[in-house]
């Protein structure tokens, strides 16, 4: 067994070392351990646990501790010399075997070590954070509608954070890692902060694999069809869509529709021009623009010719995120009728207007034949 | 031997021996009747007679009672319906078939219809015109067509004042003056009756029950849609902006949508003839699941009996029901996305069932109906944005046709919000058929089948909605006390919230204008109600107190034990 009271710097207790009259500084506790995964642990699987940045000491450690005047909260340096690498955990029971050491699953990663293999332990003591910059490694993190309330959750099972972590927590059954790419006060012999009992401001960096929506080309969700998004923010929208299928709803009943026509086939020409067939100009319609087609066929258009697929859902769900089709703007159009002719936007550069020589009576208004609701009464 | 028997349902024999005992004869009879007990019977030799219990008879053999082969006996089934009570609001009389118009008074004098029903029957509701000064030849205290009165429901008035659905007792006036001559008492008949979309399984006409067999007295006939001429319940009336504003600070602080439930009472409504107006005091926001793009009610709301209990002791009931659809134009002025405009759709097809279920759910009593009950008064309001891009509220209702469809399951929603599918018949769903009318496309009005999808429009009616000039809410609106179920947005009630409304913080509790104010929210004595601390009597002077602002039942509910007890444990527990 490693440990002892070896390469410690202060002499045992009951040599009579003086501790009364020394002046109290704080003491190292160096040891070493074999790490394990706290799902290798006796008793019942505690799967929260992995969710943390606390670790599993023996019982002896803590009789250690405790007879060396540590600085509370304990915080620990785990030091894997093989890889040279370097995490800091606190610590949440001393009940582990003698000799071992169980830390989470992420920890086990950081510091690249196998179970079974030795991590020199020494206590440390850390400052207060008062600012960290994280970054979620899932863009799914967008997904997590308040995130403050779920990381001030996530949080307490942590007592440091350090640079080049990559922790994990999980919420609503799926599992976030996320990174820490940096710390503040930063102290350069340990890159690392005590996150209890502190104010920390947080600051995110971009999910990895976060792709800024582009304006020019709208997704295929459908809430985001036409939905003018202030850049930079992401849309936790069309969580229901998914949840009810709203988009494969949509395609098949796209679909359907292209396999509705059963006599579809090609026809022949004497002079052996190709001809042209309704379903075949479809089609080809089709490939640039299914998006269009998805939102014509789910959205709003009253053609009971095309048959809708039916959408169920128990009593007391409601959805929205129907496609969206923009409302008209009717001023516009007045604006486009009158006689000074202002670019509405400035945008055109080259404006101008026909004209006729004969009066014509009036301007046809668009008309659709079902329209008989009104916004009012 | 062979015994007959005659009676209202029909003649039957029975085939039986001498010897055996007259239990096992009545037994064979019920069989051929549908849910009669052979003890409910009467029997008699004579017809019009009600004769003697089936009781009395049994345990005697055919023989003893002096019966031979051929004999017709006549018989009556006691009736099992009970009488109606008359104190309960919600009492729904079901006549059997036979007894039509006899059961048709009986409902109208035992149907209890809400206060505001009976208050506009009572209205003679004619719309008065003013002297017309062009075309009125008379003198001052003349009549004549030009002057004199209208009839609630003219067409001319609703179109003058760009009204779209005269009111349902405009409406009710109309139909009764065709159905029943006034002033005669002795014949009357129901003017309306609930639309029913089912078969008929308990078809007398001889045949076997549906699916088996059918004929053209137990089934529906066809539907046709039209858009509903009246509408049940004309405007709706927040009594505060402040209680909109709090529902959709959900939505600005979360950006996800919100459900709740709307608490209030029905009033007359006068700028409409003989117009409901459902006012709205609170919103109660029940348990439930936001998402940016839907909402889903957690079901079983545990509390809702509770919210409905309270809602009544402060002489309120639920009136409708209000949710969200709002997206951020993101123009960073606070204006929305216009989703709901002419050419896309303002209720969806998913909402328009959603609202139809819950009015099922929620009759309106009334006694002009044959069955005690008539459609609904159960509102659907949403907030979304305008086509001027702010919030704003559109208030619907949807149709009796709509209700009775969904109650036969004939109706389903699709995932294009503007169009209703219909459901395909099956062994324990006969579908009727279903017609609509519109404008084709050469501009004529054709009847076309619905099936398989319909518009929607067919089963919308438009409500309108504002605010009162001279607000008077009953509740405190502008109380800092957390509303139920928002969890999620860190916000919950708990005793602490309520030592600050009841300004313990600061030093005792005492009754004072300023905290009846505070108590008089319909949160705060929800949340009351939920700690269980007060008995029925409390609760009631906690109501009122809160409903009627007496500074009287605050002196009593301040001496009462389980007040008492409410201030030692908000005292201790802070």
């Amino acid at each position: 067994m490693f440990g002892g009271w070896g390469n410690s710097n202060i002499m045992p207790m009951g040599l009579g070392g003086l501790p009364n009259t020394a002046p109290r500084r704080p003491q190292k506790f160096k040891e070493y351990y074999r790490c394990f995964p706290v799902s290798m642990m006796a008793g019942p699987t505690r799967e929260h646990l992995n969710w943390g940045g606390k670790i599993f000491l023996p019982p002896s450690a803590l009789h250690k501790l405790t007879m060396l005047h540590v600085q509370y909260p304990m915080q620990f340096q785990l030091q894997n010399e093989d890889h040279g690498l370097t995490t800091y955990a606190g610590v949440l029971e001393f009940t582990a075997e003698e000799g071992r050491v169980y830390v989470p699953q992420w920890m086990m990663e950081t510091l690249g070590g196998q179970p079974g293999s030795l991590l020199q332990i020494t206590n440390v003591d850390l400052v207060q954070g008062t600012f960290v910059k994280i970054e979620p490694q899932i863009v799914e993190f967008l997904d997590i509608s308040d995130p403050k309330a779920v990381l001030e959750n996530v949080l307490r099972n942590f007592s440091t954070l350090s640079v080049g972590d990559i922790f994990k927590f999980e919420y609503n059954d799926r599992i976030y890692p996320i990174k820490v790419l940096e710390v503040k006060p930063d102290i350069d012999s340990y890159h690392s902060i005590s996150v209890i009992e502190t104010d920390l401001e947080v600051d995110f960096a971009p999910p990895v694999g976060y792709v800024e929506p582009t304006p020019s080309r709208a997704g295929t969700n459908p809430s985001s069809l036409d939905t003018p998004q202030p850049s930079g923010v992401s849309t936790p929208a069309g969580t229901m869509a998914n949840a009810i299928g709203f988009d494969d709803l949509a395609r098949s009943t796209l679909s359907a529709q292209q396999k509705k026509d059963p006599f579809s086939s090609g026809g022949q020409k004497l002079s052996g021009r190709t001809v042209t067939t309704k379903s075949s100009q479809a089609v080809e319609n089709d490939q640039p623009s299914s998006e269009l087609d998805l939102r014509n066929l789910v959205g709003l258009q009253q053609d009971v010719n095309h048959v809708p697929a039916p959408l169920r859902v128990p009593f007391g769900q409601l959805f929205f995120g129907y496609p969206i089709i923009p409302v008209k703007n009717t001023e516009d159009e007045k604006d486009g009728e009158g006689i000074s002719n202002e670019p509405a936007g400035g945008a055109s550069t080259f404006h101008g207007e026909g004209q006729s020589l004969r009066q014509n009576k009036k301007k046809r208004a668009p008309s659709r034949s079902n329209d008989n609701n009104e916004g009012k009464f | 031997m062979i015994l007959r028997f005659r009676s209202k349902e029909g003649t039957f024999r029975v085939n039986t021996e001498p010897t055996s005992d007259f239990e096992l004869v009545l037994k064979s009879l019920v069989s051929n009747l549908a849910d009669v007990a052979p003890m409910t019977l009467s029997l008699s030799n004579v017809p019009n007679d009600k004769g003697q219990p089936a009781a009395q008879l049994c345990g005697k053999t055919v023989q003893e009672l002096g019966l031979k082969h051929g004999d017709l006996l006549f018989f009556t089934i006691e009736s099992t319906a009970t009488s109606p009570d008359s104190g309960s609001s919600d009492t729904k009389v079901l006549p059997s078939v036979e007894d039509g118009i006899d059961s048709a008074m009986t409902v109208f004098k035992n149907t209890k219809q809400l206060p505001v029903d009976d208050f506009l029957e009572a209205k003679d509701g004619k719309i008065i015109r003013g002297f017309d000064s062009r075309m009125c030849q008379h003198g001052s205290k003349g009549m004549c067509d030009y002057c004199m009165p209208l009839e609630p429901w003219d067409a001319g008035y609703h179109e003058l004042n760009a009204i779209k659905h005269t009111s349902f007792h405009a409406y009710l006036r109309k139909i009764n003056s065709t159905a029943n001559k006034t002033g005669s008492s002795s014949s009357y008949i129901a003017p309306l009756s609930q639309a029913n979309y089912e078969v008929d399984r308990k078809c007398t006409n001889g045949h076997l029950p549906w699916p088996a067999g059918i004929c053209s007295k137990c089934q529906p006939s066809a539907i046709t849609l039209q858009q509903q001429s009246f509408r049940m319940v004309d405007h709706v009336e927040f009594a505060s902006p402040s209680i909109i504003n709090s529902f959709i600070d959900s939505w600005r602080q979360t950006g996800t949508q919100r459900i709740g439930y709307l608490y209030g009472r029905y009033e007359a409504y006068d700028m409409v003839p003989l117009g409901t107006k459902a006012v709205v005091e609170a919103i109660y926001e029940p348990p439930q699941h936001d998402e940016a793009d839907g909402v889903t009610l957690t079901i079983p709301w545990d509390e809702e009996k509770n919210v409905d209990n309270m809602a009544q002791l402060c002489g309120l009931q639920r009136v409708g029901v209000v949710y969200s659809d709002l997206t951020d134009a993101g123009k960073g002025d606070g204006s929305v996305i216009c989703k709901r405009h002419v050419d896309s759709y303002f209720l969806s097809s998913l909402e328009i069932v959603f609202a139809a279920q819950l009015q099922v759910a929620n009759p309106n009593p009334c006694r002009w109906a044959t069955s005690g009950i008539y459609s609904s008064k159960f509102v659907t309001c949403v907030i979304t944005g305008n086509t001027k891009g702010e919030i704003d509220i559109v208030s619907y209702q949807v149709s009796e046709t709509a209700e009775a469809m969904v109650k036969a399951d004939l109706i389903e929603p699709s995932i294009n919000p503007s169009l209703m599918l219909i459901n395909e018949p099956t062994t324990t769903r006969y579908v009727p058929d279903i017609f609509y009318k519109r404008i084709n496309e050469y501009k004529r009005a054709v009847q076309e089948n619905a099936k398989p999808a319909f518009p929607v429009e067919y089963l919308l009616i438009t409500l309108t909605h504002g605010f009162p000039s001279n607000a008077n809410p009953m509740f405190d609106q502008d109380s800092k006390f957390p509303l139920a179920n928002r969890q999620a947005l860190g916000t919950s009630q708990d005793l602490h919230g309520l030592s600050q409304v009841l300004g313990l913080e600061k030093g005792t509790f005492s009754i004072s204008p300023e905290t009846i104010t505070k108590l008089s929210n319909f949160h705060v004595i929800n949340y009351i109600h939920s700690l269980g601390i007060l008995n029925k009597d409390e609760e009631q002077l906690l109501a009122k107190l809160a409903s009627q602002h007496e500074s009287v039942d605050g002196y009593r509910l301040y001496e009462s034990n389980g007040w008492q007890t409410l201030l030692t444990i908000i005292r201790e527990s802070t």
